[in-house]
C-alpha cells in the first residue's frame, strides 16, 4: 500500500482550476487533511478542483462522504469537483456507495479541462459538412446535429427545434440548389448560449428579379392552405431566433440563429 | 412498400367493422410520405371509412409530413371519412401548433376520445 499524500497545485492549463492528486488510503484521518485544503481553496475562491485518484488504493465510505461534501461547498459558490484516473475496482467500489451520483469521472485532465472550458468559455466549435443532394442523407444529418446539441447539454425539446430547423433547410436547399451541382453544404457551432446554422446551396447566378422572389420568400414565408408545400421556411421562421439570406454569384446561404431556451 | 424510417401498422377495432388504428411508429418526413400516403389511401380503399391515427410512437414529423397529413384530412373530410389523431407527443405537437395546422388537424388526447367522436 502506497503512504498517503495530498498534493495540491494549479493546473498548468488552465490557471482556474487546482488539482489535487491524491494517493494511498483516504480515510477519517487523510479526510481531515483533505477538508482543511479545500477550507484554504474556497477562502481563495479556487472552486473548480479535479481530484486525481490514480494513485488512491482505498477510500472509506465517510471518505467519500466527506468528498461529497467538499463538492457541495464548491457547487454552492458555483464550483464543482470531478474525480480523474480511477481504477476499475475503485469505481465499482465507489459507485457502490452513490458516488457516480454525485461526482462525474474523466478519464483523464485533459478532458475535464476541454469540457470545463467548453462550459465557461463560450467556445464555438464548428462542424461543417458537405451533403450529397439527396433526401436520403437527410434524416441522418438532422439527427447527428441533433445528438452534438444534446450531447452538450442543450434539453430535448431544444434539440427537436434544431432537429426540424436543419431538415427543413436542408430539404429546401436540396430542392432549389443547381442539381447538376449535386451538392449543399451544412456548417454548425453551438455555445452555451445559442447554436447557428448556415446552410447553402449552390446556383448559378440568379438573375435579379429571381433574387427578389427568393428573398421574398424568406422575408415573408407564406403558408397556404391549400397547399402541401412551402411551410418549412415558415416553419424555421418561427423557431429561429434570427433568419438572415445571403446571395451571392455562385449560391444561396441561409443562416439562422437560434438562442437556448431551457 | 416498407417505408423508410416509418412503421405503419394496422389495427382492427373491436366492434367497429369499418373503423382501423394506424399506428405510426418513427419519423414521418420528406422520404416517407408518398409510401405513407399509398398506404393510407389503400386502408381507405379497402372500405374503411374512419382512421384513428395513433402518434404515441411518432418521434418527429417535419412540414413535409404535415402537409401529408392535412391532405389526408381533407381528402377524408371530401370523402365523408374520418381521418383523427391521438396520442401527439409534446415536441410534434408543437410544430404542428406553430404551422397552425392544430385547427385543421382532428386531434385528440387518447384513442378512446378519438374513436367515442366517432358516433
Amino acid at each position: 500500500m502506497t503512504e498517503f499524500s495530498i498534493k495540491w497545485h494549479e493546473s498548468e492549463d488552465d490557471a482556474r482550476i487546482t488539482v489535487v492528486v491524491l494517493a494511498g488510503s483516504i480515510d477519517m484521518v487523510s479526510v481531515d487533511a483533505l477538508t482543511k485544503g479545500f477550507d484554504s481553496l474556497v477562502e481563495s475562491n479556487r472552486c473548480f478542483v479535479i481530484v486525481d485518484m490514480e494513485r488512491v488504493d482505498f477510500v472509506s465510505s465517510p471518505a467519500v462522504g466527506a468528498l461529497m461534501g467538499c463538492r457541495r461547498r464548491l457547487i454552492e459558490k458555483k464550483g464543482n469537483l470531478v474525480l480523474v484516473g480511477l481504477t476499475p475496482s475503485l469505481r465499482e467500489k465507489l459507485n457502490l456507495m452513490g458516488a457516480n451520483r454525485i461526482f462525474r469521472y474523466y478519464n483523464d485532465v485533459k478532458t475535464v479541462l476541454s469540457d470545463y472550458r467548453w462550459e465557461h468559455d463560450n467556445l464555438a466549435q464548428k462542424l461543417a459538412l458537405q451533403v450529397p443532394s439527396a433526401p436520403a442523407y437527410v434524416p441522418a444529418i438532422r439527427r447527428l446535429i441533433s445528438s452534438v446539441v444534446m450531447q452538450k447539454g442543450y434539453n430535448r425539446k431544444d434539440a427537436f427545434r434544431i432537429e426540424t430547423i436543419v431538415d427543413e433547410l436542408a430539404n429546401n436547399a436540396i430542392e432549389h440548389g443547381d442539381h447538376e451541382q449535386r451538392k449543399f453544404y451544412i456548417e454548425f457551432s453551438l455555445d452555451r448560449e445559442k447554436v447557428e446554422i448556415a446552410v447553402r446551396n449552390l446556383t448559378r447566378n440568379l438573375d435579379p428579379a429571381l433574387t427578389q422572389r427568393v428573398k421574398q420568400k424568406f422575408e415573408n414565408p407564406v403558408v397556404d392552405d391549400e397547399s402541401i408545400r412551402g411551410r418549412g421556411l415558415a416553419l424555421v421562421k418561427m423557431l429561429s431566433s434570427e433568419l438572415r439570406l445571403d446571395i451571392d454569384t455562385g449560391g444561396t446561404t441561409v443562416h439562422v440563429t437560434k438562442v437556448r431556451e431551457d | 412498400m416498407e417505408s423508410k424510417q416509418i412503421k405503419l401498422e394496422v389495427k382492427e377495432v373491436e366492434g367497429r367493422a369499418n373503423t382501423r388504428i394506424v399506428e405510426f411508429d418513427g419519423d414521418l418526413d420528406s422520404t416517407n410520405v408518398e409510401s405513407t400516403l399509398d398506404k393510407v389511401n389503400s386502408i381507405y380503399g379497402e372500405g374503411v371509412a374512419n382512421i384513428v391515427a395513433d402518434f404515441s410512437k411518432l418521434r418527429y414529423v417535419n412540414s413535409t409530413g404535415l402537409g401529408i397529413l392535412l391532405h389526408i384530412s381533407k381528402t377524408a373530410k371530401v370523402n365523408k371519412w374520418n381521418f383523427k389523431i391521438a396520442k401527439v407527443n409534446d415536441n410534434v405537437f408543437e410544430i404542428i401548433e406553430i404551422i397552425g395546422a392544430n385547427t385543421l388537424l382532428d386531434i385528440y388526447d387518447d384513442i378512446e376520445d378519438a374513436l367515442n367522436s366517432l358516433n
